[in-house]
């Protein structure tokens, strides 16, 4: 079929070419538009045409046509509009073949040949305008989950930092004789992290194209870090930095314990590298949240045959309240995500452990 | 552990630095100490890295600001990644680094940590004496990053460690079978709890007791 076309046209360009309208552009100049009737085709005789169309709002270029290519025809030989818009790249010289011309080609031509001719190009038409609108609702899927990623990042962000200090404001306000000089320093602290989110986040939606940052994550107490670190050196580094935090419980620690193997092979998309990141990040803070009386904490990534482990253990006052909160309900959906598993509960001996494990295959 | 111990005849030591002045300086000293000793030196990291796949080296001493090649700009980046690929490949490798931005190293501290070998590190605006002191106790197995503590991490085995030895009395032969591992590595966890606790073989101190009272103080064990 295709060969049947082409034959076609070298029919038309053995056309006498010199007995043709020709016609120049400047550069930059606009032939026709996409959705324009089309009353002739063109054969780029000196310079470049670039022939582009808009996809979901967005100039995007189909082609660059050089000397003795043909374009337009399409619309002439079965009436429908422009199908893109043709542009001069450079100044250009072009060749003008009119409706009728084609027309009394066609029409000399074979019937068969012509019938299959009006099939193919319909054919042709509708599988354009179908790739079209899936391109369309692709863009506008993906826009959404960038969408739906970057206002579950803020949450995630504001929940590790400005939230954490609020709950410990809490906490402090509550106790009797509680210091003032302490209540002042953290309202500092909490005046000072809703800034820093603020800045990150207008920073991350000025920049080009995308809500988030991709490369960054923005831990609670102010540190940004490169998300192309292997992620064993992020753990190691969210590890200490966290366990810096102003946490109650974070006090009275006296061990730290951390080994983190590499897991390069197992998460590469810098996506699931964050939120394993900010996984880590509030699994400590849950113990200077909540492990009272700790004296000890351990954080381990291992490396197992078929996954990886990642557990936060304390020596604490183990789980007191049994209703997930919002940490945990992450956790849960990272866990969903991962297609892993996860328990957070008290231990036997004392304190509480927090654990999420994934098998390789996933990634 | 004085430099006696060492047979400075077989020590094949390469240093790494991209100042021809600094390289000749350090070589002097270092042949001064071990006049038996075969030094090379590299001017780069790409050639240092060539001569350590070459030769069965003792020890490298490495500024951490270097090029890739010859000609090419010096980089603190450029150093540290040398510095990991030597750790991941040779992880029993000893080594020196030798830098005006020994703060650097604090990104792969948990290398370090997970190093077979010895690592010591010194200012190069120390004396040479401390030079010397360090590149001795590298040559040892020994773990020196008490530049860089900020706190005080552990890894569980070196709690494994100090349990087995100070609750259960166990000696180094004894861990290594608790724990599946050889004798050369419960010393290097010795050598990386010492290091962790600031324990260093300057005086005539008994250092596994020094390392049991220190251990207690911090809560290492109960």
């Amino acid at each position: 079929m295709i060969n049947l076309i082409a034959t076609f046209f070298e029919q038309i360009q053995v056309m006498n070419i010199e007995s043709l309208t020709k016609r120049t552009l400047k550069a930059g100049e606009c032939l026709f538009s996409e959705g324009d009737k089309g009353d002739f085709a063109y054969i780029v005789e000196e310079g470049e045409m670039e022939i582009a169309t808009i996809v979901d709002g967005k100039h995007q270029v189909l082609n660059v046509l050089q000397s003795q290519s043909m374009f337009g025809e399409l619309a002439l030989i079965d009436d429908h509009v422009r199908s893109a818009s043709a542009y001069a790249k450079t100044d250009v010289l072009l060749t003008v073949i009119k409706k009728e011309q084609i027309q009394t080609q066609i029409e000399q031509g074979d019937i068969i040949l012509r019938h299959l001719l009006m099939k193919v190009l319909d054919y042709f038409r509708s599988e354009t305008e179908r790739l079209r609108l899936y391109q369309y609702s692709q863009n506008l899927k993906r826009e959404i989950n960038i969408r739906q990623e970057a206002l579950q990042q803020a949450f995630t962000e504001i929940h590790n930092g400005p939230l954490q200090t609020l709950a410990l404001l809490l906490r402090q306000i509550q106790e009797p004789n509680h210091p003032s000089q302490s209540l002042f320093s953290s309202l500092k602290a909490l005046d000072q992290e809703i800034r820093e989110i603020g800045d990150y986040l207008t920073h991350s939606s000025q920049s080009q194209n995308t809500v988030l940052h991709q490369h960054q994550i923005h831990l609670g107490q102010g540190t940004i870090l490169e998300l192309d670190r292997p992620l064993h050196e992020l753990f190691y580094e969210i590890f200490t930095l966290t366990l810096e935090r102003n946490f109650p419980y974070f006090q009275t620690l006296r061990v730290k314990v951390r080994n983190f193997d590499s897991l390069e092979d197992l998460v590469l998309e810098f996506n699931l590298k964050r939120k394993l990141c900010f996984y880590l990040e509030e699994a400590i803070c849950n113990v200077g949240k909540h492990a009272k009386g700790a004296t000890r904490i351990m954080a381990i990534g291992k490396r197992e045959d078929n996954g990886y482990r990642l557990t936060v253990k304390d020596n604490g006052c183990g789980l007191v309240s049994t209703i997930a909160n919002r940490g945990t309900r992450y956790s849960q959906k990272l866990t969903n995500e991962l297609k892993g598993s996860f328990r957070r509960e008290s231990l036997s001996e004392k304190g509480t452990i927090c654990e999420l494990f994934w098998s390789k295959s996933i990634s | 552990m004085a430099q006696n111990e060492i047979n400075s005849e077989k020590l094949n030591i390469l240093v790494i630095d991209d100042h021809p002045l600094i390289l000749r300086g350090t070589i002097d000293l270092i042949q001064n100490q071990y006049p038996e000793a075969n030094l090379m030196s590299a001017q780069s990291a790409q050639e240092g890295l060539n001569q350590v796949s070459q030769t069965n080296l003792d020890a490298i001493i490495v500024d951490l600001s270097i090029c890739e090649k010859v000609g090419m700009s010096a980089e603190v980046e450029i150093g540290i990644f040398l510095l990991k690929q030597i750790m991941s490949e040779y992880p029993a490798l000893n080594i020196m680094v030798q830098s005006s931005s020994i703060n650097a190293l604090v990104r792969v501290k948990h290398d370090i940590d997970n190093h077979e070998g010895g690592f010591t590190m010194v200012d190069k605006s120390m004396s040479s004496a401390e030079m010397l002191k360090m590149l001795d106790w590298c040559l040892n197995g020994i773990t020196y990053t008490k530049k860089l503590k900020k706190n005080l991490e552990v890894k569980p085995e070196w709690l494994d460690v100090l349990h087995f030895a100070f609750k259960e009395g166990l000696q180094d032969k004894a861990i290594a079978a608790k724990m599946y591992k050889s004798q050369r590595m419960i010393r290097n966890y010795w050598s990386k709890i010492q290091d962790a606790l600031e324990i260093y073989p300057e005086d005539n101190q008994n250092i596994r007791a020094l390392t049991l009272i220190r251990a207690r103080e911090e809560g290492l064990i109960d």
